[in-house]
């Protein structure tokens, strides 16, 4: 075999692999994003499907205990406060969670009683960055 | 005061335009005068800046409101130090910290080549002017660090807790220096491709600005890494944000580059590849800032949408345009007039090692801005989560950790299988012994079995290197010691970089170690309390709350014993800052060679019971280690050689002359 035809082959292994790799890796780790708003759609619809939903910790609603770390509160849309979720959790939320706090809450949604049972909570972080001066 | 600043800025502005102007005249007339006129508006643009930095600068630490920036970014009772910091806490700031840079970069560029390079240097100037001129259009018109507060306040916004960390002082400069440096490689590869002297010139003559930014760039990474372990509190160094993706990906291109220019050197093949890859890179460093700034991807780390997003991609558009231009128009030039002689030569494993470094950085690249690219196409944002990168970055390291330790074993252009058999004996046997000691030690995963296995392979191959050296050099040295280091100081370059390669083995250790065997535990405990984690047992002996400077704090305090021996005390805390209404979790860390304790203190009750998270980390501190002996290695590998490079200058400058009859009749102000 010519060093040309080895070359060749060489790259499209390692370019099949890569290929691979990246089909493999996006399974499994791709998560539908939304706003609470958009629940209804037919995206965020899918059972049993880890997805991230984005909101407002509704100012109020924060319920916690902390023996148990269980904590749950009402997820408000960002634009429209009239949708709401409710979004139950346990472990040790992020240092900047508050109320009326923009976050996402990444788990797995019961559409029949509109409950997420969150498995992590994402408080969009100032590190490096400017505070949201709008407020 | 203030208001100099914002003449600095506008001022110079204008003389960047203007040193683009004139270095186009220059070109055109071919008349070193111009130039010389654009070098003095380069050194007038750097000082205007160095002002307006300056006052920035001031504002900051004497807390001067009347500013935007100042009044967003600190507060009264901030130490100077994290006030200054403030400099690049913010868009602005930051982006006129870049510019600063770059002009001054630039001007020591110009001063680099007054007798060099006299072809490219008006194609480097046009080209760093151009850079310049984006980003001082972005900072005069668009967030401008100067713009009025308009109204009095009593007090700042503050600088938020998170940034509080002396981490706040040297990563982000550190970074920038890294992004920043990237772009004079970038200009000369411009320059060599506008006038047609695509060899191997403009790589040497950058060489030592490569190997800068590249150093830069892995201590800012590294030091990222660092802060966001010991600040943020939820256990790792790496998260697979954007914003970090963001600064990985011009470290994988740029690495791929500091490799592949070898070859070009040896064999002048492989110019296309080359001046495309230090183009990507440095279009990758500006997606960074980009990334890092705007908020376009949704993230944690994203904030209020900006409108700098269209003028940044109308910049990357422009640039991959006319890079593409001056590629795809000048590839007689770029033809390589050699031939690779062999499959089974240490060209090759150059080869692959950049395939899979550029393969990485594109994965990652998709991973990244998969999000709007799903949302631009379906109309869905999807987000893409770490296991995607871990899936496709564990075995590309391994395999990059195995070319590692191939490379030095194969002989350049052609190695015979005599040879390749003989030098692979030693290390193959190495990794033979390590992968069945670590079976036996209970190890059965596979990707650390093969990583822990390879790195061994490869730390072999780099000893047997040294050995080598050092036993050739004993025929000229009294002894091992001073043969050991007139090897190192007459080869910087080869094994300055194998020095680099022993840091990233460690590195890798430590990385394998705490991703593939972590543990964590959590428990709400009462005064009394054990948490048992592997070998620790934690006992919780109380909550105290007192007041610091700036914050109030709860701390516990837990004491600590491994294998029933007392190792002290650890004060995991939380700190509530009253100005931001933010809580800071303080972890406590124990550290030695073998493993990281890492405490968090969770929620505390009332009657003085609290959650506790720990986490055993192994071998995390080897990864610091690592970076220590890496920066080390690189600095060997350029520092400059003296008396050679007077002895190139020479031979370069009998080169130049014939060439510079041909191109300008410089004045006698450049000589």
């Amino acid at each position: 075999m010519g060093i040309r035809k080895k070359y060749i082959v060489g790259f499209i292994v390692i370019l099949i692999t890569f290929g691979f790799l990246v089909y493999r890796g996006m399974d499994g780790a791709m998560m539908v994003y939304v706003n609470v708003s958009e629940l209804d759609t037919q995206d965020a619809n899918k059972e049993n499907e880890t997805l991230q939903v984005a909101g407002i910790v509704e100012p109020g609603s924060i319920e916690s205990n902390s023996s148990t770390r269980q904590i749950s509160f009402m997820l408000q849309d960002l634009n429209k406060p009239d949708y709401t979720l409710k979004v139950n959790y346990n472990g040790i939320v992020p240092d900047n969670f508050k109320p009326g706090i923009q976050v996402v809450v990444q788990g797995v949604l019961d559409q029949k009683n509109k409950v997420i049972k969150a498995e992590q909570i994402l408080v969009k972080c100032p590190s490096k960055y400017q505070e949201d001066t709008k407020s | 005061m203030i208001e100099l600043g914002q003449i600095g800025l506008m001022l110079s502005f204008v003389l960047s335009l203007y040193a683009l102007f004139v270095s186009l005249i220059g070109i055109k007339n071919r008349s070193g005068q111009f130039l010389v006129s654009s070098h003095r508006a380069f050194d007038s643009s750097f000082l205007l800046l160095s002002i307006s930095v300056f006052v920035l600068g001031q504002a900051l630490v004497t807390k001067n409101y009347e500013l935007r920036y100042v009044a967003d970014h600190v507060s009264n009772n901030l130490p100077a130090f994290y006030a200054f910091s403030a400099l690049w806490a913010g868009q602005a700031g930051s982006l006129l910290f870049w510019a600063w840079l770059l002009a001054l970069f630039t001007i020591i560029v110009i001063r680099q080549n007054r007798n060099k390079n006299l072809e490219l240097m008006p194609y480097v100037n046009a080209t760093l002017a151009g850079i310049l001129i984006f980003f001082l259009f972005l900072l005069v018109f668009f967030t401008n660090p100067f713009e009025k507060l308009g109204f009095a306040i009593a007090n700042g916004q503050g600088l938020n807790p998170l940034l509080q960390n002396p981490g706040m002082i040297f990563h982000p400069p550190t970074l920038y220096l890294g992004y920043v440096g990237f772009s004079i490689p970038f200009a000369f590869a411009i320059a060599a491709l506008i006038t047609r002297k695509v060899d191997s010139d403009w790589i040497t003559s950058t060489r030592r600005w490569t190997l800068f930014s590249w150093l830069l760039l892995t201590i800012g990474i590294i030091l990222g890494a660092k802060w966001a372990y010991v600040e943020l509190g939820w256990g790792g160094y790496w998260g697979w944000d954007p914003v970090e993706n963001a600064s990985f990906m011009p470290w994988l291109t740029g690495t791929a580059f500091l490799h592949s220019v070898m070859i070009q050197e040896r064999k002048s093949m492989l110019k296309i590849w080359n001046v495309s890859l230090i183009i990507i890179t440095f279009l990758l460093t500006i997606l960074g800032t980009f990334i890092t700034r705007s908020g376009i991807i949704s993230s944690v780390h994203s904030f209020g949408e900006s409108n700098l997003g269209y003028i940044f991609m109308l910049f990357l558009s422009t640039s991959i345009l006319f890079s593409l231009y001056l590629i795809l128009t000048r590839q007689e030039e770029l033809r390589s007039r050699n031939k690779l002689d062999s499959f089974l030569s240490r060209e090759s494993t150059f080869l692959f090692n950049n395939l899979i470094l550029i393969g990485a950085a594109f994965a990652i690249l998709w991973g990244t801005l998969f999000p709007i690219i799903s949302e631009a196409v379906r109309g869905i944002k999807i987000t893409v989560g770490p296991p995607f990168f871990n899936t496709i970055t564990v075995p590309i390291g391994i395999a990059l950790i195995l070319l590692t330790g191939v490379c030095p074993l194969i002989s350049w252009r052609k190695a015979s299988i005599n040879n390749f058999l003989r030098n692979f004996v030693i290390p193959v046997s190495v990794f033979a012994v390590a992968l069945i000691f670590l079976f036996v030690m209970g190890i059965r995963s596979i990707y650390p079995l093969m990583s822990f296995a390879l790195i061994a392979f490869v730390l072999t191959t780099v000893f047997m290197e040294f050995y080598r050296g050092v036993r050739a050099r004993m025929h000229y040295d009294a002894n091992v010691f001073i043969a050991f280091k007139n090897l190192l100081f007459k080869f910087r370059r080869r094994y300055g970089g194998f020095i680099v390669h022993i840091g990233i083995m460690l590195m890798f250790i430590g990385i394998t170690g705490s991703s593939a065997f972590g543990t964590e535990k959590e428990q709400s405990m009462k005064k009394g309390d054990v948490l048992k984690i592997k070998n620790y047992e934690l006992t919780f002996m109380g909550v105290d709350q007192f007041k610091t400077a700036n914050a109030e704090a709860i701390s516990a305090t837990i004491k600590v014993k491994r294998d029933g021996e007392d190792l002290g005390l650890l004060h995991p805390s939380k700190h509530y800052h009253e100005l931001q209404k933010q809580t800071m979790t303080e972890v406590a860390i124990l550290s030695d060679y073998k493993e990281d304790l890492y405490l968090i203190l969770g929620s505390v009750t009332e009657d003085g019971a609290a959650f506790i998270k720990a986490h055993i980390n192994p071998l995390v501190a080897w990864i610091w280690w690592g970076s220590y002996v890496l920066i080390l290695g690189t600095i060997i590998a350029m520092w400059p050689y003296r008396k050679r490079s007077k002895e190139s200058q020479m031979l370069q400058g009998t080169e130049k002359q014939s060439q510079q009859s041909l191109t300008y009749q410089t004045d006698k102000e450049t000589v």
